[in-house]
């Protein structure tokens, strides 16, 4: 069983093959029996406690230290295989009722499959190399699903900033692949390839860097909330449960190598708090539902990095599986409303929803209880494992992290608040009826969302086959003094944010933030572009006085190098 | 390395039977095309069993000509006496790669790339519009410059050895320079940046259908020549040779930021892998294998992406109005070329850079290697720019400009490249 989870990344191949070919006539449909299969194997690998595997093929890339093709599964990889396979299942029914009629659908299908490959091949990899395939086909297949539609002004700039964010992760990781000693690029032993230049702080930081730049972390955080001019399916699956923590899952994955440098796993504490307060701060401050949620997702990855500077890699990983369950069905959710008012996605066109759109508003509930940690929930008991942790390592960035639970549950009032109970606008608007297949994908989610705690308590199951991977998980109690002040914050915060009005008057901004810097950036762009056409300018006498200046001068360099 | 002798003799005969042809072949151009493809392949046949990087080379440079033959149909000409006449100097240009890059002394070489260059420009020259014929002078009147910076590099070498072999022993001053300058005078042919101003403009003129093979087989022959006379400069002379492709690399990747036309854009980006190439050449021995199997590699994307834009005429391209202009299959190789040369795997453009950056970071250190990684990854935001509205347009009915066999063909050896890169990596002797 284990040698088929492993090559969980073909799964998806055929649906491919026969939705983009138009063989299967309902766009989309042979499609979602490859996530489907994913989860089954997945769970049946965790639940039947499966042996880890691996599969390698040598000698197929002989130019890199480690060029083998070598998957592995794991507990972790299962884990990560199971949270793909249960939302991308639920996003692919989601989608045949999202895009219905969208005539691009087809296409669309299409990159999903290749993304879930994608992401399946990224859990799977036993080395750098492969894992640098994965890597950068989650990037590449976001940035087709961020640009999707092509007649929305700003979408290929969403995903261009995109790109850009992926390319320095994707360049640090690149970097670490060929800066190992020779043989060296198994992520199982990565802790003893530190004979390289620069040694195990260079690949301590260099990991850090991709794994921030992936899960918008710090000054790389802006690419996120931009790609939210994507569908909303891909917004739930790609940029809130899966591709973001990616970087969580390097993280855990390598966290043998980060423990040889203590700066940088002290570093990785400092950036998750910063950015999970500076998420939340900036979530209570935006007018669109789905950039609202961009940010949380920020705030909530944050979250995951402090618990693995904290040295609580299980407790990131029980987060990521907690975030991907109500996150994932906070953005379903909203895409359903989204979707009944035709696309509209500012707060001040909303409101008045909570009675037209019950299901939404339910969902919405449940997964706003687990993020702002209502006791019993998984975000509370995922958030618990973080805060336990933090206490033992560092208790001011803990307490800050407590305050974080008070802003978190503010920010996600407010937009529960804004979208469905505020008044309504005063124009009239009429909504679109809603097809069942974007309701029943929320059910599955919001149970996770609410019991997905109690696979880890109070038995400590997740945690005993998490073991093997990342060490002994944290054990929960519901008395834990943290856990209990964290959780009435939430709730307080929760009933300030309903409180909060939107700003109506702020109007509606169809294109992506641009921020000044990027401005700053294409003008210098622009101003170079200038500089090349006067230089590159046609002249053949100016050309041969040139070869014949560089000829000198690579002559002159050569005596004097 | 070692010259393939019979398979230049194949070549050059097939070449001038076509030319000596060409009046009964003018009303039959698929017969030529024809017989340019035999001949390319009988050439790589004879070098099968060749020792070292020869046959490797040989069959890149065939593979090169064989896609570029079958794109001929796609050129626009003035005159249609011309068609025999293209695939005449396609077969030289081969020849003077082959030549250029395993030559056995130091005058053949030079042989070779002037051959290579002559021919490089009569066909950029052939192109319909105002700016081939130009931008052709102006690339021939620069690789005059560059052979006289080669012949006095090579009087100077005879001057200090009294031969015309590759030297070997003691390295005096006047030795050194005389190395230098051919060095510098392949970098010409490779499009290093202080020489590359002819090149970029006769990149951009030339008729896609030409310019793939023009820019893949300079780029074969230059580049195994330099990795074969740059170390006997010494080392430091490596270490201006890879900072000069630094330089080259970042002036390019700048430069292609804010083109607008499809051409050019590629012109600039073919500078950039030339840094890329040159960086490669200049550190070490691994790094000259990382080199071949770079060029190899860039080649046949090269020939994929010019394949795709192949025919669709002389006026300048603008990217916005690529997804009008190209049916399914066109498109489809665009994409999979565009990816390749930004560096997504599995494509074959990011075995290259994956090659290429461990020898670099070994010779020069973590700086040139992080700014060369950032140029490498800063590329992916142009190359990756006109795709999406690529995706978005495909039909699968749509219009088919002609040339097709040459498409399939290149993104054939694409495919087999990106499942099997170790086919060329086992292939590469020492350098």
């Amino acid at each position: 069983m284990s040698q088929w989870l492993a090559w969980s990344f073909l799964f998806t191949v055929p649906g491919l093959v026969l939705g983009s070919t138009g063989a299967v006539k309902r766009p989309g449909l042979a499609s979602i029996p490859g996530p489907i299969a994913i989860l089954a194997l997945a769970v049946a690998w965790l639940v039947g406690a499966g042996q880890p595997t691996a599969i390698e093929l040598g000698g197929w890339l002989p130019f890199v230290p480690d060029g083998r093709f070598l998957l592995r599964v794991d507990a972790l990889s299962a884990f990560m295989l199971g949270v793909l396979g249960l939302v991308s299942a639920c996003v692919y029914v989601y989608s045949l009722g999202y895009l219905e009629g969208d005539p691009g659908i087809r296409r669309f299908f299409a990159f999903l499959d290749v993304f879930v490959g994608a992401m399946a091949l990224l859990v799977t990899a036993g080395n750098l190399a492969v894992l640098l395939i994965g890597w950068t086909g989650v990037g590449m297949t976001s940035f087709f699903l961020i640009s999707f539609w092509r007649d929305r002004p700003g979408t290929l700039y969403a995903g261009l900033q995109a790109i850009a964010a992926n390319a320095v992760g994707d360049g640090a990781l690149i970097l670490a692949a060929v800066v190992v000693p020779a043989g060296c690029g198994d992520l199982a032993s990565l802790q003893r390839c530190t004979g390289g230049l620069g040694g195990a702080p260079l690949l301590a930081a260099l990991i850090v860097v991709a794994a921030s730049a992936k899960s918008a972390q710090g000054p790389l955080y802006f690419w996120l909330p931009s790609a939210m001019a994507g569908p909303t399916p891909i917004s739930a699956l790609i940029h809130a449960a899966t591709m973001v923590a990616a970087g969580v899952y390097l993280l855990a994955r390598t966290y043998p190598v980060l423990a040889l440098t203590p700066a940088a796993v002290g570093a990785t504490a400092v950036l998750g708090v910063v950015t999970a307060l500076f998420g939340a701060v900036m979530s209570l401050r935006q007018t669109n539902l789905k950039r609202g949620l961009a940010y949380s997702t920020v705030s909530q990855l944050g979250y995951m990095f402090a618990a693995i500077g904290f040295g609580a890699p299980f407790a990131a990983i029980f987060h990521l599986g907690s975030q991907a369950f109500f996150k994932a069905l906070l953005f379903l959710a909203a895409g359903v409303v989204i979707h009944a008012l035709a696309g509209e996605e500012e707060l001040a066109a909303m409101g008045g929803l909570g009675r037209a759109l019950p299901a939404a508003m339910l969902a919405f509930v449940a997964g706003s209880a687990s993020l702002f940690g209502l006791p019993l929930t998984a975000g509370a008991f995922s958030k618990d494992a973080i805060l336990d942790a933090g206490f033992g390592i560092a208790p001011l960035l803990a307490w800050s992290l407590i305050a974080g639970a008070l802003l978190s549950g503010m920010y996600i009032g407010r937009l529960f608040f804004a979208t469905f109970y505020a008044p309504p606008p005063d124009e009239p608007r009429h909504l679109h009826p809603v097809s069942p297949t974007l309701i029943w994908p929320l059910l599955p989610l919001a149970i996770g969302s609410l019991t997905f705690g109690f696979a880890q308590f109070p038995l400590g199951g997740l945690g005993h086959v998490l073991e093997p991977a990342l060490g002994p998980g944290e054990m929960l109690s519901l008395s834990s003094p943290a856990g209990i002040v964290a959780a009435w914050l939430g709730l307080l915060g929760f009933i300030v944010g309903t409180r909060w009005r939107v700003r109506r008057d702020e109007g509606a901004r169809p294109l992506p933030e641009r921020y000044g810097w990027v401005d700053w950036a294409s003008s210098v762009s622009v101003a170079v572009a200038e500089g090349f056409a006067r230089v590159q300018n046609g002249r053949t006498g100016r050309y041969v006085l040139a070869t014949v200046l560089g000829f000198a001068a690579i002559l002159l360099a050569s005596r004097f190098g | 390395m070692t010259l393939p002798v019979y398979s230049v003799a194949a070549l050059v005969t097939g070449a001038l039977l076509v030319a000596g042809l060409a009046g009964p072949l003018t009303k039959r151009p698929r017969w030529a095309v024809a017989l340019g493809v035999v001949t390319a392949l009988v050439a790589a046949y004879f070098s099968a069993h060749q020792p070292g990087t020869t046959p490797l080379i040989t069959h890149a440079a065939a593979i090169f000509l064989i896609v570029a033959l079958l794109l001929g149909p796609a050129l626009e000409l003035h005159h249609r006496q011309q068609r025999p006449e293209v695939v005449a100097l396609t077969l030289l240009a081969g020849t003077g790669a082959i030549v250029l890059a395993t030559g056995g002394d130091l005058l053949q070489l030079i042989i070779g790339m002037e051959t290579l260059s002559l021919s490089s420009s009569l066909l950029v020259a052939l192109g319909r519009g105002e700016s081939a014929p130009e931008a052709a002078f102006k690339y021939f009147v620069l690789a005059a410059v560059s052979l006289t910076a080669l012949v006095y590099g090579l009087g100077l070498i005879f001057v200090s050895t009294g031969s015309l072999a590759f030297p070997s022993g003691p390295l005096t001053p006047l030795l050194s320079a005389g190395l230098v300058l051919m060095t510098a005078g392949f970098a010409f042919e490779l499009a290093l940046v202080p020489l590359h101003w002819g090149a970029l403009d006769a990149y951009t003129a030339a008729a896609p259908a030409a310019a793939g093979a023009v820019m893949a087989l300079s780029k074969l022959g230059a580049i195994v020549a330099i990795a074969r006379l740059a170390p006997l400069a010494g080392g430091e002379f490596l270490l201006v040779l890879a900072m000069v492709g630094l330089l080259t690399a970042v002036w390019a990747t700048l430069g292609a930021l804010a083109q607008h036309e499809i051409r050019r854009l590629l012109a600039y980006s073919a500078i950039a892998h030339a840094g890329f190439l040159a960086m490669a050449a200049g550190s070490g021995a691994a790094g000259r294998q990382a080199a071949i199997f770079y060029v190899v590699v860039y080649g046949a994307t090269a020939m994929l992406v010019f394949a795709a834009l192949a025919g669709l005429g002389p006026e300048p391209i603008g990217i916005g109005e690529l997804p009008e202009r190209l049916g399914l299959q066109r498109s489809l190789a665009l994409c999979l070329g565009l990816m390749s040369l930004a560096g997504i795997p599995p494509l074959p453009g990011f075995w290259a850079k994956l090659a290429l950056f461990g020898p670099v970071w070994q010779a020069l250190g973590p700086v040139p290697t992080i700014i060369g990684v950032a140029a490498a990854v800063a590329a992916a935001v142009y190359y990756l720019k006109p795709v999406p509205d690529l995706w978005g347009s495909l039909r699968l009915s749509a219009p088919r400009p002609r040339g097709n066999a040459g498409v399939v063909v290149a993104g054939l050896v694409v495919l087999v490249f990106t499942v099997l890169p170790s086919i060329v990596w086992a292939n590469i002797g020492t350098v």
